[in-house]
């Protein structure tokens, strides 16, 4: 078995003027994605920064109900100008250089772009230990444990209030994609094995 | 020694605290799948809930997932017993509880009739509703006939569009998109209705149909009657259906009023009837649809209009289907009525005792259409515990217990439907014996053409609310081309026949063609029916 890692077209991905205090999200709204948890850690973090913005870029319109629900959470934490559902976006890149840091806190995921493009921003993400999360993440971003808005919180309120470890973080992470998941790696990778089942066995004499 | 209290009271609380968690966990396991098959089912439902093998030692005394699951699998499979107890008690209850909802279902469907019930309560008390009159002439009828077939079939597709999309939107509690898209539905309504109007005075400038100033009296009552049914759906689809009745019972207040008091001509009185009563329904509908300050602020929506290019695509065939409806409802009078008669002076002419047949068929396919109110609820209410009760591997047991159902409803529906011919035919003939010296009542039985059309219009009736049932079914699962094959072929054959029966026979044979074209509707909608049920696993997967 040969595994070969998801890539990215690195051209989109190019850095833009930065805002500050901004947390982003690429997510679908809906219960796998665990949302809820994400609002309950921005309420946690506006205590310590004020000024916090989240914005959750997906679409509304897979669960209805559970999309209600979120907003009557955040109307229920008053979090009107902390918690933006902003609706589905086409252009990641836009997103992630919209942002200071990235947060993901999906209960179950195989190994998410969200987390990949991000990092090609230089944008360090808080992510759940699920899935294939820890493997791209570990060492260019913070792995928190799952359904837990306290850690999901910690782990934001550390990179958005370390400006260092923010930094070397995201540059780390940009250099890592670059590194392991270029869309040219990703066709060698398969052109390498198609070549090779393609080719003849030969049998042994 | 008391150290090791401590300690063993500390150890307790802690497997207390570990259980407590584990029996969430199963709670969560059961709420995702139900009833769990196997030990490593629900190790793969706990990994997706976002539990890890981390965190299993200090979380819930567990060594790893595998060894959480083996307890979580345990407390589903004990949990799941005890709510099979306690649903055998509570299913001593259930044939009341059974009662109980098809009471409920059948007077909310009865309740939906209620409107055209206080209309023909108005013509049989006072001689009056809001568009008609009993002492019409002929002429007078076939114009106001005409321009009321054509504002249904104008209107048809919308209603129906306006009816799902508003009515989903508004369970999505998202009144904000709810309003948009009735409001929006009802400007594409009339702006459709206008463009037919414009087509039917060309076809009328080119063919002279009818002469001009009668065409003037039909596309006012059509115009009018457009906008009555565009605006009555936008509150049909509010569910406030009391108002409905309200609002087209103060419009026949002003007729009666302005008729018989005032000495206006029925036209005119009519006209003015039908305006309070637009005006009035446009407003309510506003009204209901208003917003409030808060929902107004709402800066974010889930769910918005859909682009008019998309709704096109998503609502084609459901605006079909309500089309093709109100056709098969009206092609054997737009067939009998247009066939060469004694005493026809246009190309279409409406005939009298043709119409009471076909209104005394109407009673009782009000009856019988209630039945459906039930039938269709009692299947949107049984999907999800009926597929939560089948295991994976037991498709066909699921599917095939959508057979029974559907046959016990459709023997129920005929059974009410035989039932409600046979009491509406003497509820009628009786209350013909009780008040015969009355001349309109005399009238009404003086024709045989009124009993033939009755006959064979309840049994069409009865067919087509089969039909129908076999639709709604089809809609409720978002599969509507099932019953649009049904349909199109039936108002093929009802043309057909209509045309040939009309023809060749007399012209009052039109109700022929009703009569097969609702048998072919409800014969295909049955026969998709069992291809739809055979697959229903498959139709209900792809339905959301």
């Amino acid at each position: 078995m040969v595994l070969i890692p998801k890539s990215l077209s690195l051209n989109r991905n190019r850095k833009k003027q930065k805002n500050s205090r901004i947390v982003v999200a690429v997510a679908r709204i809906m219960p796998l994605k665990d949302i809820e948890t994400m609002i309950r850690a921005s309420a946690i973090v506006r205590e310590k920064i004020p000024d916090v913005k989240f914005i959750v870029y997906g679409s509304t319109d897979t669960d209805p109900v559970y999309t209600r629900k979120c907003q009557l959470l955040i109307r229920e934490l008053r979090l009107e100008n902390t918690f933006i559902l902003a609706g589905h976006h086409p252009k990641p890149s836009e997103i992630y250089n919209e942002g200071d840091i990235s947060a993901l806190s999906s209960i179950s995921e195989g190994f998410p772009y969200a987390v990949i493009e991000s990092m090609a921003c230089a944008r360090p993400v808080v992510a759940t230990d699920v899935g294939g999360v820890r493997e791209a993440l570990e060492g260019f971003g913070i792995v928190v444990k799952p359904r837990d808005p306290k850690a999901l919180a910690e782990g934001i309120i550390k990179l958005l209030t370390d400006h260092e470890l923010r930094e070397t973080l995201g540059r780390r992470a940009r250099e890592e994609v670059l590194a392991k998941y270029r869309i040219d790696l990703n066709i060698d990778a398969y052109r390498r094995i198609y070549n090779e089942l393609a080719r003849p066995k030969r049998l042994a004499l | 020694m008391r150290e090791d209290l401590l300690q063993h009271t500390e150890r307790k609380i802690q497997e207390i605290n570990f259980v407590k968690k584990i029996e969430k966990v199963a709670d969560e396991v059961i709420e995702k799948i139900g009833n769990p098959v196997d030990v490593l089912q629900v190790a793969a439902v706990i990994e997706s809930l976002g539990y890890r093998h981390a965190d299993c030692l200090v979380e819930f005394g567990k060594e790893n997932i595998f060894e959480l699951s083996k307890d979580v699998y345990k407390i589903c499979k004990l949990k799941l017993r005890a709510d099979k107890k306690a649903k055998l008690k509570r299913e001593s209850f259930l044939f009341v509880r059974k009662i109980w909802r098809f009471v409920k279902y059948y007077f909310s469907g009865l309740a939906l009739g209620f409107p055209i019930a206080t209309q023909i309560g108005f013509i049989v008390f006072t001689g009056y509703s809001l568009w008609a009159w009993v002492r019409f002439t002929e002429l007078q009828a076939t114009i106001v006939a005409f321009g009321t077939i054509l504002s249904f079939l104008t209107t048809g597709g919308f209603t129906q569009v306006m009816g799902r999309e508003v009515t989903y939107y508004l369970s999505m509690e998202n009144k904000k998109t709810a309003r948009e898209i009735a409001l929006q539905l009802f400007n594409y309504g009339l702006i459709f209705t206008i463009a037919i109007a414009i087509v039917l005075f060309a076809v009328n400038f080119i063919f002279e149909l009818f002469p001009r100033k009668y065409l003037y009296l039909i596309l006012a009552y059509y115009f009018l009657l457009s906008i009555l049914w565009l605006s009555t759906s936008m509150i049909y689809a509010a569910k406030r259906k009391i108002s409905i009745t309200v609002i087209l019972s103060t419009g026949t207040i002003f007729v009666i009023w302005f008729h018989k008091f005032k000495g206006f001509s029925i036209h005119f009185s009519h006209f003015i009837g039908l305006i309070v009563a637009d005006v009035l329904m446009y407003l309510w509908a506003r009204y209901i649809f208003r917003l409030k300050k808060e929902e107004k602020e709402v800066e974010y929506i889930s769910l918005k209009v859909k682009r008019p290019s998309v709704l096109t695509y998503v609502s084609s065939p459901f605006f079909k289907f309500g089309f093709f409806y109100f056709l098969l409802l009206f092609l054997d009078r737009i067939v009998s009525w247009t066939a060469y008669s004694k005493g026809k002076f246009y190309f279409f002419w409406f005939r009298t005792p043709y119409e009471l047949g076909i209104d005394w068929a109407l009673l009782s396919f009000g009856l019988t259409l209630a039945v459906l109110e039930y039938a269709v609820n009692d299947f949107s209410e049984s999907l999800i515990p009926v597929q939560k009760k089948f295991p994976a591997y037991k498709i066909r047991s699921h599917n095939l217990w959508y057979f029974d159902f559907y046959f016990i409803k459709l023997a129920f529906l005929m059974l009410f439907g035989v039932v409600s011919i046979i009491v509406v035919y003497f509820a009628v003939m009786r209350f013909g014996e009780v008040f015969q010296h009355i001349k309109e009542v005399r009238e009404f039985f003086a024709s045989p053409v009124t009993f033939k059309v009755y006959y064979f219009a309840s049994i069409s009736y009865l067919l087509l609310a089969i039909g129908l049932m076999n639709n709604l079914l089809f809609f409720t699962l978002w599969k509507p081309s099932f019953g649009l094959d049904a349909i199109r072929v039936a108002i093929v054959v009802d043309l057909v026949v209509g045309v040939l029966a009309s023809r060749l026979i007399s012209w009052e044979y039109g109700v022929l063609g009703f009569l097969t074209g609702s048998f072919t509707f409800a014969m295909l909608s049955t026969y998709k029916m069992f291809k739809f049920i055979r697959t229903f696993d498959y139709q209900y997967y792809s339905a959301f």
